[in-house]
């Protein structure tokens, strides 16, 4: 489950994200995201810290710090 | 389900509202000009969160030698390079990027605007709150358009907005620098893919744009018009600030 669930957030980055994905180029020159690690890889950080629930919850939390008025960038799990 | 009636009660049935009233209220019972209004008012409410603040641009300008310095020095390591940024952001004090949040906020206000329009033609006195009342006969025209029905001109009115605002946003055709591989004289697979998203991006969401707003109806299309101006305006004054 949780190795399962670590290898669809790696097919995400890979795939769909704005960030690291194939379709990257379609935004600006800078990386789109705005806080360090991104939030997917905060994610597999926080499933392989703190285990599946905890992670994920963690993980979708982080989502939403990620505002204009977030002023720690750097966020570690 | 409970998500759909607290979405219907706090997006859809204010929105609804706020419109049928300004049609009440604005000369002529204009519906064309209460859809200008209701965006206007949407955008200024999201400002907060959306506008890019003239401070932060000035902050980033101020910012630039050293920016270039982390590039250079950890150019082959992008997760550093990444690290190092958000490092000399977070010492200043200073948010770049307006983040994810804002966009998740705009997606069920969207929709709901999108809903509101559609329902508009015939209004729903039991939705109506108490204290708004129904506006009787109104105007669902605004200039040549009929706004319950569906306009190509208004459509494509709304793809033009919208390349020119993806223009704007994205820096004018300045192509973003792709990684070259080394040594060969061929594009990689990566710089074609690269190359042909960027053209993408610039004309395939206007043509979509204009597309979608086609088919749902001339109200729709006068609200993402209306909506794409104003994100213009709004760039080129931040443009034009940070530029002092």
């Amino acid at each position: 489950m949780k190795k399962i669930t670590i290898q669809l957030i790696k097919y995400y980055q890979k795939i769909l994200s704005p960030d690291q994905g194939i379709f990257k180029y379609m935004f600006g020159k800078h990386p789109t995201c705005s806080m360090y690690p991104t939030c997917s890889s905060y994610m597999v950080e926080a499933i392989e810290k703190y285990g599946i629930f905890s992670g994920v919850r963690r993980g979708i939390l982080r989502i939403f710090r990620c505002h204009p008025y977030q002023k720690k960038l750097i966020d570690l799990p | 389900m409970m998500i759909s009636s607290l979405w219907h009660r706090v997006v859809y049935q204010p929105l609804y509202n706020i419109l049928t009233y300004f049609i009440g209220v604005l000369p002529g019972h204009s519906v064309g000009l209460s859809i200008i209004l209701l965006t206007i008012i949407v955008r200024v409410a999201l400002f907060p969160l959306t506008g890019k603040s003239i401070r932060a641009q000035q902050a980033m300008k101020a910012l630039e030698p050293e920016l270039k310095q982390i590039k250079e020095k950890h150019k082959d390591d992008k997760q550093l390079q990444a690290k190092k940024t958000m490092e000399l952001y977070q010492e200043k004090g200073v948010t770049p990027f307006s983040g994810c949040l804002p966009l998740f906020i705009q997606i069920p206000i969207i929709i709901g605007l999108y809903m509101v329009f559609k329902g508009l033609s015939n209004i729903d006195p039991s939705l109506l709150y108490s204290f708004i009342e129904h506006p009787g006969d109104y105007e669902m025209h605004f200039l040549i358009f009929d706004l319950a029905g569906k306009s190509a001109v208004l459509a494509g009115f709304a793809g033009i907005t919208q390349y020119f605002q993806t223009d704007l946003s994205l820096g004018r055709a300045k192509a973003q620098e792709v990684p070259k591989k080394e040594n060969t004289g061929v594009p990689s697979f990566q710089e074609d893919l690269a190359k042909s998203m960027q053209v993408q991006m610039r004309y395939v969401l206007p043509v979509m744009i204009s597309f979608i707003a086609f088919n749902t109806s001339a109200a729709v299309a006068l609200y993402w018009t209306t909506s794409n101006i104003l994100s213009i305006v709004q760039e080129l004054t931040i443009k034009k600030g940070a530029k002092k």
